[in-house]
């Protein structure tokens, strides 16, 4: 995985700025409210994922790693480990891992994008009105890799990248983590991707960690464990029975929102704000 | 995949998002549709319209479907139309009591079941339920098992108790103290402790401070009414020889010490 930082992220994101009154605005409105915000973003993960049994992930106490698509190949990656920073934006799966945001280990070896790298294989593209992209249909596996590249960063740079992000897109930096799976930004995502529903993974941001070595959950790991269905808690491994937030089913036929997205919503919230 | 409108005219159950094989003895899921004219669409059921026809939730491809199975996360049956919308209950038992019987025949009774499927899992049967036909059936099932897991650790059946107990917790519709209780105190007597303690902790972070310390309050009463019973004279408690060897005083005294000791860490 070739190293990158994040200047060229930072530079675009300043530019367009620059370049949008609207958007500057919302920047400068916003911008002393993300800062105190995104440290404390958390790493989610949330089970489903094909291919990966929550089972195994509990049993071997790790998250072990996928195979990359074939736009992320391109780019010389092998392996991932995928989370989303301060949202839980995989729609599906009942358990989320909710992940220290800065271990340094982690940091190391792990690359952000602002969006779901995922996404690009099938659920999202390029919206052709966006005036800063010539990557127009058709999104070939060339493109979406360059793509990929474009907007990839080390790790260690969504701490500065992150607080400027979250300004320059929400007037509120809480709407990042609070707002549904089908929405947008209050500013549209500078970076031009759209998925034709609105779905938030074409804007969330998510965290690449690299390697075979995948994610150990240990102590200093894991913040706490989100489950839905108390079958799930009374499957886990006595270890990670106390890190366990039980979410109540809802036994009527009607629960409009995504209770675990909105839990994990909650939870970070409060987290943060309790924060020094 | 193309955007429609699901109705229960217009598509079928074909599975719940919840696993088929688990230890638990029940499980709740929300229903998955397929559509009738188009296979490859699924829909993750979340609402329904004021008449329960239209449907609504998320959207997944088959591939997310198939994904959803492959990781445990979701099981499949067969087709099935249904009249009003419905959640999936799944009952297990490992043993070849199937303790389940006279729970599938009350909904039926309810008018509650729509389709029971045995799939090739022994001991398992998967049911479409009416949820407002089956009313308060869950609560009164979990209370009974709540029940019999005190009757147990009365007649000195540990594991038995331990077993009726976590019934109890999965049966109950919500996170009740009453249950919560129970099962940290059987887990405990069962000598696992580092299960008992979790238990605790996650009641703890999911209910708060003012729960915590009920069930803290509770999990006492029901060492010492245990502690209390086995120290009677014979005969003014339903007991058993075994149940007599089985928790002396002084084990029973160490536990209560050892619950006191051991109050879960701050979260």
């Amino acid at each position: 995985m070739p190293p990158r930082d994040c200047d060229h992220l930072l530079a675009e994101l300043e530019r367009l700025c620059a370049n949008d009154a609207s958007r500057e605005a919302c920047r400068l409105a916003a911008s002393a409210a993300a800062g105190r915000l995104a440290p404390h973003l958390p790493w989610m993960h949330r089970t489903g994922r094909p291919a990966t049994s929550w089972r195994t992930i509990f049993a071997t106490g790790r998250l072990a790693p996928s195979a990359v698509k074939n736009h992320e190949a391109l780019d010389g990656r092998s392996v991932s480990v995928y989370f989303f920073v301060g949202a839980c934006a995989l729609p599906k799966g009942n358990i989320v891992l909710v992940c220290q945001p800065a271990r340094p280990d982690w940091l190391l070896r792990a690359t952000f994008t602002p969006f779901d790298t995922g996404a690009l294989a099938g659920h999202a593209g390029l919206d052709p009105a966006t005036p800063v992209h010539d990557l127009y249909a058709p999104w070939t596996t060339p493109e979406q890799c360059r793509y990929l590249q474009n907007y990839s960063g080390n790790a260690p740079a969504l701490e500065t990248y992150l607080p400027v992000y979250l300004a320059a897109h929400f007037r509120q930096p809480r709407d990042y983590v609070t707002r549904p799976q089908l929405s947008l930004p209050d500013i549209s995502p500078y970076h031009g991707l759209r998925s034709a529903s609105g779905d938030r993974r074409t804007w969330t941001v998510e965290v690449q960690l690299h390697g075979d070595a995948g994610a150990t959950l240990d102590d200093e790991t894991l913040l706490e464990i989100v489950v839905l269905g108390k079958d799930r808690f009374d499957a886990l491994p006595a270890t990670f029975k106390g890190l366990a937030r039980l979410l109540e089913e809802n036994d009527g036929v009607d629960t409009p929102a995504d209770p675990l997205a909105t839990a994990c919503a909650e939870w970070t919230l409060e987290r943060a704000e309790v924060a020094p | 995949m193309s955007i429609r409108t699901w109705t229960l005219a217009n598509s079928v159950v074909v599975g719940a998002a919840c696993p088929l094989e688990i230890d638990a003895e029940f499980s709740v899921g929300r229903a998955v549709f397929a559509a009738n004219e188009d296979p490859a669409s699924f829909l993750l059921q979340r609402s329904s319209d004021r008449d329960g026809t239209i449907l609504g939730g998320d959207y997944l491809t088959s591939e997310e479907w198939a994904g959803l199975q492959d990781a445990d996360e979701a099981l499949s049956i067969p087709p099935r139309a249904v009249a009003r919308p419905v959640v999936v209950w799944v009952f297990r038992s490992a043993k070849r009591d199937h303790w389940w019987t006279s729970n599938l025949a009350e909904l039926g009774q309810l008018g509650a079941l729509a389709h029971v499927d045995a799939p090739r899992i022994r001991g398992t049967r998967i049911c479409l339920v009416y949820p407002a036909a089956a009313g308060t059936a869950r609560d009164l099932w979990a209370q009974s098992s709540s029940e019999d897991a005190w009757r147990a650790l009365l007649a000195g059946g540990r594991l038995e108790a331990l077993r009726y107990a976590r019934r109890a917790f999965c049966l109950a519709p919500r996170l009740y103290e009453r249950d919560a209780a129970m099962l940290a105190v059987t887990y405990s007597l069962a000598g696992k402790h580092e299960d008992s303690e979790g238990v605790l902790a996650m009641a703890r972070r999911s209910k708060g401070e003012t729960f915590f310390a009920a069930i803290l309050a509770r999990r006492e009463r029901l060492l010492a009414d245990l502690q209390a019973s086995q120290a009677r004279p014979t005969g003014t408690v339903a007991r058993t020889a075994r149940s007599r060897s089985a928790f002396d005083q002084v084990a029973l005294a160490g536990l209560r010490e050892w619950s006191q000791n051991h109050e879960t860490p701050s979260t």
